[in-house]
């Protein structure tokens, strides 16, 4: 409040809708933004454009970000697991956008049978579904540190270095560059597709 | 007939964890599997040391503060693993055993910090204070690790409350040889010590009276106890209610004989968590439910059954 914004963004979440509360009472202007799913692009480009007096330039992102959303997936050539987190190893569901980002791309999520936007699941279920990658996000190109430990040696595509290792800055939330990252991702698998038939692969992590 | 019993149910617990999971596995692959063996197998196993070690820490420490509300995890050494571990993620640092590592040397100086403090009226060890020092000591460390993680920008610090809740994700063959190397020690300490922890419960100065070396022991059961709970947090997080409650359960049932109540403990806290844990990673597949919500949804039923039943 002491900085006095024109207006303030917060991500529609429980303890925001609070804070939003409070700065409408102190006379800022507040919107609260949904930003889950690839379909939320859209009217979150118009909303802003309203209220920054920019709803041309809105509306042509808007619809480039809607066709996005709308397009009908490739067919599915790979597949893959997002790895959040490995002790308790928790993946990625249908319900975010990183499961949308890897069906535009050509892949399968091995836990898109999964409606919540991540889970916790037994270590045996990742190896069960058996990924032909697996994806994380990552600012290194080290692979993370579970790769090392015995137990995630019991997952194929840990054995063999099928990481995909993607940056942070890019896949990190969705939003305008989405686009760009379900370009980047369709890239490094069709690359590594074709690396792991001729033994040159750029992007994968080296094996361990 | 008791033995028996518990014993047989000791074994269906581990059979169980290893024939039951997430991943279909037919039973005549089970000796073939290696999701059976790499990965079910040393996880039912370090469920069983971990429970059983919790069992025995509990059952100890709630004799030596002769309190029944003592827990393992009451004495500081939960808000010690935790801030070790997140302090690990914080510091960037590497390597598959660098969380254990951590939590174990959080927990270890909790350890210290509350013994230090247990002694603070004298060389006396006093399981008041000690109490006290624990639950200080915890909220202390729990407070900076909540400041750490509040102001650090890495999800990955937010992630580490996930370990630090408890689990048998990391279970692997390297883990189970280190905790049934490790446990064993403190555990003989521990049941070599259960006719003077039989004579605490007289209080102090009758135990030193009928021949207990009163000092001695407490430190050792302390230490002990303290010391087979930080490699249980470091394996597994922090796994509540399991050295709370099987103490009680095996003192209804065996009775205050240390030497019996020990035994009983490690039996029952082993098959309570291999079992809870099966349910953990079956009952709504192919998600996992956090262990210690299963504890606790086993514990408290049977614990309330029993006590109705003993004390009616």
């Amino acid at each position: 409040m002491a900085r006095r914004p024109d207006l303030v963004v917060l991500y529609n979440a429980g303890p925001n809708v609070t804070a939003a509360k409070q700065l409408e009472r102190a006379g800022i202007q507040t919107v609260l933004i949904d930003l889950n799913r690839l379909e939320d692009l859209g009217p979150a480009a118009r909303t802003l454009g309203r209220l920054t007096g920019r709803e041309e330039q809105a509306e042509s992102l808007a619809i480039v970000l809607d066709s996005l959303a709308g397009r009908p997936p490739p067919p599915a050539t790979t597949s893959l697991a997002f790895i959040v987190w490995d002790n308790p190893p928790i993946i990625i569901g249908h319900g975010s956008y990183l499961d949308q980002l890897a069906t535009q791309a050509g892949a399968r999520n091995v836990f898109g049978d999964i409606a919540a936007p991540s889970a916790q699941v037994s270590l045996e279920t990742i190896v069960a579904r058996d990924p032909q990658w697996i994806a994380v996000l990552a600012d290194s190109a080290v692979p993370p540190a579970f790769a090392k430990r015995r137990e995630w040696r019991a997952v194929r595509a840990v054995r063999d270095g099928h990481f995909l290792l993607l940056p942070g800055s890019l896949f990190g939330r969705p939003g305008p560059r989405s686009v760009q990252a379900i370009r980047e991702l369709r890239e490094r698998l069709e690359y590594d597709d074709v690396g792991a038939q001729h033994a040159a692969p750029l992007h994968r992590a080296p094996h361990r | 007939m008791k033995w028996i019993i518990l014993g047989a149910v000791a074994v269906i617990a581990l059979a169980l964890s290893v024939v039951l999971g997430p991943a279909a596995v037919p039973l005549g692959e089970l000796l073939r599997s290696d999701i059976v063996w790499n990965l079910r197998v040393p996880r039912a196993l370090l469920a069983f040391l971990v429970g059983g070690s919790l069992g025995v820490a509990g059952a100890s420490l709630q004799a030596l503060v002769r309190n029944p509300l003592a827990d393992p995890f009451l004495l500081g050494l939960s808000g010690g693993a935790g801030l070790g571990a997140v302090l690990a993620i914080a510091l960037h640092l590497s390597g598959p055993w660098a969380l254990p590592i951590a939590a174990f040397i959080g927990a270890l100086a909790a350890l210290g910090l509350v013994y230090r403090l247990g002694l603070i009226g004298g060389a006396s060890l006093d399981p008041r204070i000690l109490l006290l020092g624990g639950v200080a000591i915890g909220a202390f460390a729990a407070a900076i690790t909540t400041a750490i993680v509040s102001l650090a920008d890495a999800a990955e610090l937010r992630n580490a409350f996930l370990w630090l809740w408890g689990g048998l994700s990391g279970a692997s063959w390297d883990s189970v040889l280190l905790v049934a190397l490790y446990a064993p020690i403190p555990l003989v300490v521990l049941v070599a010590a259960s006719r003077p922890l039989d004579l605490l419960a007289l209080g102090e100065e009758s135990a030193a009276y009928l021949g207990a070396d009163v000092e001695r022991v407490k430190r050792r059961v302390y230490l002990a106890a303290s010391l087979l709970t930080a490699a249980a947090v470091a394996v597994s997080g922090v796994i509540g209610f399991v050295g709370l409650v099987v103490p009680h359960i095996a003192r209804l049932m065996w009775g205050h004989r240390h030497r019996s109540l020990l035994p009983a403990a490690f039996l029952g806290g082993g098959a309570l968590l291999a079992f809870a844990d099966t349910l953990a990673r079956t009952v709504v597949a192919p998600r996992e439910l956090p262990v210690g919500v299963v504890t606790a949804l086993i514990g408290v039923p049977v614990f309330a059954f029993l006590l109705k039943r003993w004390t009616i």
